[in-house]
């Protein structure tokens, strides 16, 4: 795929066991805009992001990326264990890693340099020595940024980087991903509006289908006349 | 203890047998605690009796009967958690009690005085001989490369197995890879401690390590070395003191953890109290 659009999402469907979780869902994605993703618990937000990463397999209907777009996923929840031995730069480190299994895969200089920048983009300058569990929770989401950007991601994929942050520690969350988001194309689910909607250039709506997809302005001034989306 | 190292082949293959012992420790140590299979290691090495008197029974050497047996559990553990709704614990203690079964059976069945077993069970590294050592050094070495050529591989999948799906990195090779080293490597440790104490050696000297340090490569290092040290010590006492080494091994090592685990947690008991009061 190439042109404009980053990302297309056709017809796709997912089903767990019984349980479909999102179907007939049909959006695209222009390169370079944040879009976000809001909707109910259980409505399928972070079915669409894994399905996007490559995690699971839709079972019906198919998505296209842009030729060489690389994706960056960040999860909901951390998904490692945090009392795993590991700096902060080895972790940023890992984005950088070879996707081919070869022997002997080593990490450059130009590779630890560019986790530095990536460290130095989420404010964490001077933090990659320090161990992951000496990290407060939103220093660890910031570090996880840095490893999605480390890796040359030209897309960011976060699901709900933002549950479990105090007001403060998403602020400067929010305000990483202002930064980053002037070469990159970033989708993230949250269920706080008004952060989310500071950012995004536009929204969808996902309720086990799409219910809409319109420009965050238009949401913006629909909640402030009241309306519930 | 060095003129009997120097003059006898048993305490030379004992002493070889130890260091091996300390480098498969640090590397499948590490793999089985980080990724959550000390519990699998576990039920891996009680099945792998059953190809031990299996091959006491058909005649071949039995540490070949136990690693088919260990890579078989372990493939199958994998397998049956991955394709079907029983949970990979219960297979685990399936395959442990069928296993040590199974080894009984068969050696029962031999023809003439039933073996002595102590040392497959309770490990004797006094007793290890040339033959058992070349084999050793084979799986020792087995485990080094791999680990040494997919290092970084191996620890992504380790640490965030979703992220390197999601990087597109071929997860499934890496985990049949983990998936056949640890068999690999518990059969090395069973000659030094035995099937019912090879999961404490696994487990120990990392856990000791991961008290010491922050970075996974110093946890690896630190626990070979550690691992070296306890074994050693073990068959200094093992030499003197006429009991099994791998209990002693087994018992020092826990009594160093947990004196470590107990000043840890005094000095970050300390520390904190003093940011408390430092902020008052």
């Amino acid at each position: 795929m190439t042109g404009n659009t980053a990302i297309k999402f056709d017809n796709i469907r997912f089903c767990y066991d019984e349980v479909c979780a999102i179907n007939n869902v049909n959006f695209t994605v222009p390169i370079k805009s944040i879009t976000a993703l809001i909707g109910p618990n259980g409505g399928g937000k972070s079915t669409l992001l894994k399905i996007l990463s490559g995690l699971l397999h839709p079972d019906e209907g198919e998505f296209l990326i842009h030729d060489d777009f690389k994706i960056g996923y960040v999860s909901q929840f951390t998904d490692f264990d945090l009392s795993f031995p590991m700096t902060v730069m080895e972790m940023v480190l890992l984005g950088t890693l070879c996707r081919n299994i070869r022997p002997f895969c080593k990490y450059t200089k130009s590779q630890k340099e560019k986790a530095n920048d990536s460290l130095k983009k989420v404010g964490l300058e001077g933090y990659g020595g320090r161990g992951i569990n000496q990290l407060s929770g939103g220093e660890l989401k910031r570090a996880v940024i840095a490893r999605a950007i480390a890796s040359d991601a030209d897309i960011i994929v976060l699901d709900e980087p933002d549950s479990s942050l105090d007001v403060e520690a998403a602020a400067d969350l929010y305000r990483v991903l202002r930064t980053i988001k002037e070469d990159r194309t970033i989708l993230i689910a949250s269920h706080h509006l008004d952060e989310v909607l500071d950012i995004a250039d536009k929204v969808l709506y996902v309720n086990s289908k799409v219910e809409t997809y319109t420009s965050a302005e238009e949401i913006k001034e629909k909640l402030g006349d009241g309306i519930f989306i | 203890m060095i003129d009997a190292i120097l003059n006898y082949t048993f305490m030379q293959n004992a002493l070889f047998a130890a260091l091996m012992a300390s480098i498969v420790t640090g590397i499948i140590g590490t793999i089985a605690i980080e990724k959550k299979l000390i519990s699998m290691s576990g039920g891996i090495a009680h099945a792998s009796f059953g190809g031990i008197g299996f091959g006491y029974l058909v005649g071949f050497e039995p540490i070949w009967g136990g690693l088919v047996f260990a890579i078989g559990s372990s493939v199958l553990i994998s397998k049956i958690s991955k394709n079907s709704k029983m949970k990979a614990d219960t297979m685990t203690g399936i395959l442990w009690s069928f296993g040590m079964a199974l080894g009984i059976l068969f050696i029962s069945l031999a023809p003439g005085y039933m073996p002595d077993m102590t040392s497959y069970l309770f490990g004797d590294i006094l007793s290890v001989s040339s033959g058992s050592l070349i084999y050793m050094a084979l799986f020792t070495v087995i485990i080094l490369v791999v680990f040494i050529m997919l290092f970084n591989h191996l620890i992504i999948y380790l640490f965030d197995e979703n992220y390197a799906k999601a990087r597109g990195i071929n997860t499934k090779l890496l985990e049949w890879l983990v998936y056949i080293m640890i068999p690999i490597g518990i059969m090395v440790l069973i000659k030094i401690v035995g099937i019912i104490l090879t999961i404490a050696l696994m487990t120990i000297p990392v856990s000791i390590a991961k008290l010491l340090c922050k970075s996974i490569k110093q946890v690896i290092w630190v626990s070979m070395l550690l691992s070296a040290v306890f074994s050693l010590a073990g068959l200094t006492i093992a030499y003197y003191v006429n009991i099994p080494s791998g209990v002693c091994i087994i018992l020092l090592s826990t009594v160093v953890y947990l004196i470590l685990l107990a000043v840890k947690r005094r000095i970050q008991k300390r520390l904190h109290d003093q940011r408390v009061h430092g902020a008052k």
